[in-house]
């Protein structure tokens, strides 16, 4: 239903590019292992199929999302429902140069976290170990940076 | 079973099936509620969707998250 709804909100923006969204299926990790995982183009060598299994045998409930631009697998994200907070743990757009959603990626998946903090009646998104550079960027989007000792940083923001 | 005792409210198979409508409708209103709390989400809760929050994230790597996934272990 959240991801329904992320959906609803990110269309009109995305127009005239198409976009879905789902869970990390395995026709995403089909896609993510035929074109992402030896990409030289990635940042970091995630293991998604690790990560997704990992998650669902420790998180009940968890926040995942595929981001898809017709066949096209854009972007994944999961993360971690605690109390007060959704926290998105790891989040990778596409490593080819011309995805259909360059640059929409993190737009999208914010979006879906928000839907789904939302309807799990939580308080706050947190990016958990956001990368560096990318700091500014969040707290211009209204992120605020938290750093607690002996955790990782992480920036949030209130949803409701 | 006997007729009789399918029509018993006081029957453990009764029983259940109060019970389960009662879950049913429970889960109904919470489907109902949340429901409700997506659709008064709109966009101008989030300003990444906006032109200037998209041109805030145009450029900039599509990544967030630790090097190496076996870190999040501990991770709350």
């Amino acid at each position: 239903m959240a991801l329904r709804r992320a959906e609803e909100l990110i269309r009109p923006v995305f127009d005239p590019i198409p976009v879905s969204l789902s869970h990390i299926t395995p026709d995403a990790l089909l896609a993510f292992e035929a074109g992402w995982r030896s990409h030289p183009g990635r940042r970091y060598p995630w293991p998604w199929h690790e990560m997704a299994i990992g998650f669902r045998r420790n998180e009940p409930s968890r926040f995942e999302v595929a981001v898809w631009s017709g066949p096209a697998l854009c972007g994944l994200g999961i993360g971690k429902l605690r109390p007060g907070y959704c926290g998105l743990n790891f989040v990778e757009g596409s490593p080819m140069p011309d995805h259909p959603l360059r640059g929409k990626v993190l737009a999208a998946v914010f979006t879906a976290l928000t839907a789904y903090t939302v309807a799990m009646e939580r308080q706050a998104i947190r990016l958990i170990d956001p990368v560096l550079e990318m700091v500014p960027r969040y707290e211009a989007l209204g992120f605020l940076l938290a750093t607690p000792a002996g955790e990782p940083q992480y920036c949030w923001k209130v949803v409701s | 079973m006997s007729t009789k005792a399918l029509r018993n409210p006081t029957s453990p198979r009764s029983s259940r099936s109060t019970a389960e409508i009662a879950a049913a409708r429970a889960e109904k209103a919470r489907t109902r509620e949340m429901a409700d709390r997506l659709a008064e989400l709109n966009t101008a809760d989030m300003p990444w969707l906006s032109d200037a929050g998209l041109k805030v994230l145009a450029d900039a790597p599509e990544v967030s998250g630790p090097p190496a996934y076996e870190k999040q272990a501990d991770w709350r």
